[in-house]
């Protein structure tokens, strides 16, 4: 039997398609669980733009490190631009921002599955199922995982169409999108803003997986593709939530783009919103299992692991990140007060990983051409 | 090395009752003995070629008298009985103590047929027999190169089974065929009586429940996939060959869907990959919805629903339950039965069983009709293995309904796809060209597009010769 190994890379195939699906799939997790409640004036609309502007910014200094030869190297291109020191440094800090990210989408979206599909059941075992799921999915290792994102991206892209219905309403009017520019003195919405933009991270991500992903040169086009393709879906729904529930209904709506779905309906299915949650639950896992990878893979960096990679490594890695996400939702994630205070946590670790990692990678390339110029 | 010798070769022939072991002497003289096994060789060639014209001849050797046999020289025992359980006359010349072995093979056996397993309305009719030499003919047809190589390999201790190797040297890629020798000279066991063993033993993953090698008993889609960067593998004695590497989506694929239009094909085989769906998930899906989800079904529907299950003692995931195995056991039933006796159970199962369960109250009626579309739905795809692996997830996707409902079909689905994505097939990813993603070979995955659009061959094969078409009369 061929040994396990996890972050073992075989093929070369050249494809900025993978990047361009996990940037999407990345940037769009958020979305469901918190953002439309964030933008619930027409003029919010602005901030996805402004916000998808800035996300380009930070995924052009991301496509610098894709253009370096750095980025194909794995371990010694990290070491080459950062140091021994330096590695362990940001390997140490990546792992509580890992579990942040995991237990924070994870209990976000086990509170919907609980409140929408299972009220029956307990918000746990909404959270247990699915880990159980992602470390299977983390067993084929990283190549593999890389190559699902096309799977992952075909079995969620159809939910969006699903929203078409909302923009042929008979009841829609074009002036519930008005106004786009705020007529009087607004308050500056600067939590919105924040929390669009840390919707749009996640892609900061690909630089642990950069070496699976085969970098080249055209890197941008495909990360600026992705971008362009979330903006218009967060544009998308949140101009269906905007018609269907109007500006003046939204804000008392905690999750208005799964309440929307309730209203979708087939000859054979009254409840289509059951289904959607349900398959949304293919970017959730994924994304879990990625970031349980990379909480191995880290791991192994602090200690200096040499030994090949094992099941029983990455199970316990699963576990750990399920037991800090267990013990949040069970005993830190009550409605309300603390409720606010991880989606503050999150809102602010997001926009500042987006904003502050690939800054310091683009610093850490300038540093080094100058040094080697 | 042991020598050969007459009285080694009688003694190991004891209890051989087709053995036959004649003398006989030429008109020049030589005195010649025959050695061979009569069930093996054919007779009247054995008399009619080789003892008529040796008896009769004036010339000094076996070699000078039959000028048109191809004649082996034998240098040792083993490779005599070798050569006599081919099918060969072994002849022993007394005066030079020479050794020849004739090959005279029985061509007793099944003439060509049409295939049953994968039957269509139009193209070609013809099929693999047992006959291994047949079948290589029936490839060789197709396509007359120098080009198409046939290695021969032999496998289990016991059958001493011949596996032919096929491909087209120059077109395919070098990769594969290395990888397919490596795996057929490691294969150490001892019985081979038909292809799906020869495949067991080369499979990259052997707990799975897909297939990873195409068993097909069909020459042109052999050589159609010889044709686009494939290799076959023909083992004697049984009429599948197989083919490798395959992808999930190559096991929906039927030959009618390159003789059909391409948009009546194109229609056909997202409902192939529809009803594979349907098969798998509608009855879990009857079992989440009506336990878990009730709330999902329109009013109308629910008020069927109700009324049907209304007398029923059994909870849906019961009911379903017994009405899957009971259709099993239907299934094996009418497989293992005569032809006439089959179709007789077929209407008690399907419509006897089906009525009475209702009436007693097993089953809602609800269930039937949808245990129905499950079945014929698994008969749509065209791999005979695929529709039994069906039967095995479905069963799993049923227990994940009636404990986690929807979200557990979800969670069934995404893990099927993952163990898919995991698979490979002669080391080549068993998803492509979804995963790896290659978008050019998308023209003929889900739809089948024009023949004249498809001027490359596969990029996931990678085959060394990428253009199906002469690039100057693009």
């Amino acid at each position: 039997m061929q040994a396990l190994t996890l972050f073992r890379k075989t093929s070369h195939q050249e494809s900025g398609f993978y990047a361009l699906f996990l940037t999407n799939r990345l940037q769009m997790l958020y979305y469901m669980i918190v953002m439309p409640s964030a933008l619930v004036q027409p003029y919010m609309l602005l901030a996805i733009v402004a916000m998808g502007v800035a996300s380009q910014l930070c995924l052009y200094m991301l496509s610098k490190w894709f253009a370096t030869p750095c980025s194909a190297q794995g371990y010694q291109g990290y070491e080459r631009l950062f140091g021994k020191t330096g590695i362990k440094v940001l390997a140490l800090a990546s792992l509580p921002l890992l579990l942040l990210k995991i237990s924070f989408i994870s209990i976000s979206y086990a509170e919907i599955m609980h409140q929408f599909v299972f009220p029956s059941m307990d918000r746990e075992w909404h959270i247990v199922f699915p880990f159980i799921l992602s470390c299977y999915l983390a067993l084929f290792g990283m190549e593999n995982m890389v190559r699902f994102v096309t799977v992952v991206f075909i079995g969620t892209i159809w939910i969006f169409f699903m929203y078409i219905p909302y923009f042929l309403l008979q009841s829609n009017s074009i002036h519930d999108l008005y106004p786009l520019i705020p007529v009087g003195p607004e308050p500056f919405a600067w939590k919105s803003l924040l929390i669009v933009f840390s919707s749009f991270s996640g892609p900061e991500f690909l630089i642990a997986i950069s070496y699976w992903l085969n970098p080249q040169r055209k890197m941008l086009k495909y990360l600026t593709i992705a971008n362009a393709i979330s903006i218009g879906e967060y544009l998308f729904i949140s101009i269906a939530s905007l018609l269907f529930f109007g500006s003046k209904y939204l804000p008392t709506i905690k999750y208005p783009n799964v309440e929307i779905g309730r209203y979708l309906q087939s000859p054979i299915f009254e409840r289509v919103d059951i289904i959607l949650i349900s398959a949304y639950m293919f970017s959730f896992l994924y994304s879990i299992a990625l970031f349980v990878l990379m909480i191995y893979g880290a791991s192994r960096l602090l200690v200096k692991m040499r030994t090949s990679t094992t099941r029983i490594g990455l199970i316990v890695s699963g576990c750990a990140a399920m037991a800090v996400t267990l013990t949040i939702s069970k005993w830190f994630w009550e409605p309300g007060l603390q409720q606010d205070f991880w989606l503050d946590l999150q809102m602010w670790t997001g926009s500042a990983t987006y904003l502050l990692v690939p800054l310091l990678v683009w610093i850490a390339i300038k540093r080094k051409t100058r040094t080697t110029s | 090395m042991t020598e050969i010798s007459l009285e080694a070769l009688k003694q190991r022939l004891t209890l051989m009752e087709d053995a036959e072991i004649i003398d006989r002497e030429t008109t020049d003289g030589l005195r010649l003995t025959f050695i061979y096994l009569g069930t093996l060789i054919d007779q009247e060639r054995l008399n009619e070629s080789i003892l008529d014209p040796l008896v009769r001849s004036f010339q000094s050797s076996v070699e000078k008298s039959l000028t048109t046999a191809k004649i082996s020289s034998l240098s040792n025992l083993a490779q005599a009985f070798q050569y006599l359980l081919k099918g060969s006359v072994l002849i022993h010349d007394s005066s030079s103590g020479r050794w020849n072995a004739i090959m005279l093979p029985n061509s007793l056996g099944r003439s060509i047929e049409t295939s049953e397993t994968e039957t269509i309305m139009f193209g070609p009719k013809d099929s693999f027999s047992e006959q291994l030499e047949q079948n290589i003919l029936l490839i060789r047809r197709r396509l007359p190169l120098t080009a198409l190589k046939t290695e021969r390999y032999s496998v289990g201790s016991l059958t001493q089974t011949t596996v032919v190797l096929m491909y087209i040297d120059g077109l395919i890629n070098p990769e594969f065929v290395a990888v397919a020798k490596k795996k057929l000279s490691s294969i150490d066991f001892d019985m081979f009586l038909d292809s799906s063993h020869v495949a067991a033993f080369m499979e990259d993953h052997y707990h799975s429940i897909f297939p990873q090698y195409l068993q097909t008993d069909r020459p042109d889609s052999c050589a159609y996939a010889l044709g686009i960067g494939k290799l076959v593998i023909l083992v004697n004695n049984t009429p599948f060959a197989l083919i490798a590497p395959i992808t999930l989506f190559h096991l929906f694929q039927s030959p009618e869907d390159y003789i059909n239009r391409w948009l009546v094909a194109s229609f056909l085989r997202p409902l192939r990959y529809l009803s594979f769906l349907l098969s798998i998930t509608i009855i879990p899906l009857y079992v989440a919805l009506t336990t878990h989800h009730y709330q999902m079904l329109p009013l109308q529907i629910l008020y069927v629903i109700i009324e049907s299950r209304s007398k029923l003692p059994l909870s849906p995931f019961w009911e379903a339950l017994i009405i899957l195995i009971t259709l099993e056991i239907i299934k094996e039933a009418s497989l293992r039965m005569p032809t006439k006796t089959s179709q007789t159970l077929g209407v008690i199962g399907g419509i006897v069983i089906g009525q009475a369960a209702v009436e007693a109250g097993f089953a809602s009626k609800v269930l039937i009709v949808l245990a129905g579309i499950s079945a014929i739905s698994t008969f749509l795809v065209p791999n005979y293995l695929v529709t039994k692996s069906s039967l095995l997830l479905q069963f799993i996707f049923l227990i994940l309904a009636s404990y986690l409902g929807v979200p557990g079909i979800l969670l069934g689905l995404v893990a099927m796809f993952a163990h898919l994505n995991g698979l490979t097939s002669l080391n080549q990813p068993y998803l492509a060209p979804v995963s790896p993603f290659y978008w050019r070979d998308w023209v003929d995955l889900f739809v089948r597009g024009p023949l004249h659009a498809m001027r490359n061959r596969p990029e996931a094969l990678r085959p060394l010769n990428k253009y199906r078409m002469n690039r100057r009369s693009k």
